[in-house]
């Protein structure tokens, strides 16, 4: 068989997933707290043709052996971290994280079927991370006169000792800079709802987005511990890290430098195109030899 | 004896062949520190052709014809180590090479050819050439150029396939509690933390005399051949430079490789047609001469 072809039609698979990053990239430029995703690309050898080693002649350069590619794919996917830019708007409940940190949250899980699935206490949950702070209030069955902190989509996040931020449903609150929620009480004095949970994220390579703005962290991780880490504002992992009220933090898309990706891997779609032709040209041409 | 049909045939399996190796560097064009592959074409053996006399024994002896080469086949893919180009990324884990490693030959300096080369009183001389060491899976060095470095979940740092990097001591960099973006990374691959300079390692970069030794593996990592020369670190006087916050790009030229490409399928349209051309002779030996 033809290596042009193969190399080539590997080669158009992988442009092909990088395109479709790209342009997932573009289409999350407006969505708060989006961190663009990015790979690049790895040669793969398929083999290589033995030579006999009287082939060794004066002048040759190489070893022995024709090391044969078999095109590229893509390797080294990973989540861009770099901060967004914080804009500023007026709602209370809009958080931006500054530094390498991501809130907790709790989702509940669903089977395969899309059926909640029950665990020894009411619906299952897992823990999950975002960076998204466009909070709001929910309430609780279970928490009569409290509105709740959670995400857009519903979810609870979670406070330092791993429970949920209520406050009174009438309250307004404040959250400092370590993630303070306080909240004045109807006597005027202020008093405080915990603590929002802050993990920094130690390595960026072993955590996944799983959709919505979440991420989690890698099948493979062994203790979570070595990947996300509690943030602890008494201590020295907090340094560059704080919680901004009245900000969103933006994504992290720049659009000038994907479009310039996007000409790029387009051209190289399209040579590796040119390549599979000329490769199909060349078979033609095998066919043709006996008229 | 027709020799030519095989001759023929021979030129269009080097075509393809080189063909296959053009296009896998096509392939490559977006794939970081991948070094481009050219195919050197070489002739069968020579023969010595003669002039068939009449055998009778007391003619004249058979008169040379001249040489007479049956064939061509592709030699040897030999790689192109010209640097390439450095792209910006912003990434503390992704480190570019720079190197243009000079060599002084009976006090004078050697200058380079764009390819790499050069031809002194005959002989060819390669430019030599720096390279990132990690660990393969066999616990042999590796060298490659594609920087894309992470941490592992103990903080070991490794390449995207996992392999560790070594460090100048010959073992695996450790960064235990840090994250890539606390490391800065000096020209001389030197380890530090950025928040108190403490130095955390320096990378091994090594320097390969014959570049062209290398065998490719595959996924941008070389291995050296048991009876090649012997990787050695850098020097600071081979101006070796690492830079942090890019990746070398793959140094394929787009241009060159489509009018290569170009070429090498018309060449082998061209043997086609000799070999088509054969066959029409042929069939005038076979079909023709004997009709009456």
């Amino acid at each position: 068989m033809n290596r042009t072809m193969i190399s080539s039609a590997v080669s158009l698979n992988a442009l092909q997933q990088k395109l479709d990053m790209i342009a997932n990239n573009i289409a999350n430029m407006n969505t708060s707290a989006y961190k663009r995703q990015e790979a690049s690309f790895q040669d793969v050898l398929t083999s290589t043709l033995n030579q006999h080693p009287h082939m060794e002649s004066p002048g040759r350069q190489t070893a022995l052996g024709l090391t044969v590619g078999g095109g590229s794919r893509l390797s080294g996917l990973r989540t861009d971290l770099t901060q967004g830019i914080l804009k500023q708007t007026n709602n209370p409940l809009d958080l931006a994280i500054e530094g390498q940190a991501m809130f907790e949250v709790e989702v509940p899980i669903f089977d395969a079927q899309g059926n909640p699935v029950q665990g020894p206490n009411g619906p299952a949950t897992e823990i999950v991370w975002t960076r998204s702070g466009n909070f709001q209030y929910s309430l609780m069955r279970d928490l009569p006169g409290y509105k709740v902190l959670t995400t857009a989509d519903g979810y609870p996040v979670r406070s330092v000792g791993d429970g949920y931020v209520a406050i009174p449903v009438h309250a307004q609150v404040q959250i400092d800079a370590t993630g303070t929620v306080t909240y004045t009480n109807e006597e005027g004095f202020t008093e405080s709802a915990g603590q929002l949970k802050l993990m920094r994220v130690v390595r960026p390579e072993l955590i996944t987005a799983v959709g919505d703005n979440l991420y989690n962290v890698s099948t493979d991780v062994q203790a979570l511990n070595n990947v996300l880490e509690q943030v602890d504002f008494a201590g020295p992992n907090s340094q560059g890290i704080a919680v901004r009220q009245f900000y969103t933090e933006q994504s992290n898309v720049d659009l000038a430098s994907e479009m310039t990706e996007l000409i790029m891997v387009q051209r190289a779609f399209q040579l590796n195109a040119r390549a599979l032709s000329a490769g199909d040209t060349m078979m033609n041409l095998a066919n043709q030899l006996r008229r | 004896m027709i020799r030519g049909l095989y001759t023929a045939a021979s030129g269009m399996l080097a075509q393809q062949r080189r063909h296959d190796a053009i296009s896998n560097n096509i392939s490559n064009m977006q794939t970081p520190g991948y070094k481009q592959d050219s195919a050197a074409l070489r002739s069968f053996p020579e023969m010595l052709i003669h002039l068939m006399e009449s055998g009778t024994g007391n003619g004249p002896a058979a008169r040379q014809i001249g040489a007479l080469n049956t064939g061509v086949f592709v030699d040897e893919l030999m790689p192109s180590f010209v640097q390439g180009d450095l792209m910006n990324t912003n990434q503390p884990g992704d480190l570019a090479l720079q190197s243009n490693i000079q060599v002084v030959m009976n006090g004078q300096t050697i200058v380079f050819d764009q390819s790499g080369k050069a031809v002194v009183d005959g002989e060819v001389i390669q430019q030599p050439q720096a390279f990132f060491t990690v660990l393969g899976a066999d616990g042999e060095p590796r060298y490659t150029r594609d920087g894309r470095f992470r941490l592992s979940e103990a903080g070991q740092l490794t390449t995207v396939n996992g392999e560790p990097v070594l460090g100048a001591n010959g073992q695996p960099i450790m960064l235990a509690d840090l994250s890539l973006d606390q490391v800065y990374i000096a020209d001389n691959g030197a380890l530090m933390n950025r928040t108190n300079g403490i130095a955390l390692g320096q990378l091994l970069i090594s320097r390969i005399d014959r570049p062209y030794e290398l065998i490719r593996e595959g996924h941008g990592s070389y291995r050296l051949p048991a009876d090649a020369g012997q990787a050695v670190p850098v020097a600071v006087a081979d101006q070796v430079v690492v830079r942090q916050g890019y990746l070398e790009r793959s140094n394929v030229d787009a241009s060159q490789a489509m009018v290569d490409m170009m070429t090498a399928l018309r060449l082998y349209e061209a043997n086609q047609k000799v070999i088509q051309s054969y066959d029409q002779t042929l069939e005038k030996a076979v079909n023709e001469i004997g009709r009456i």
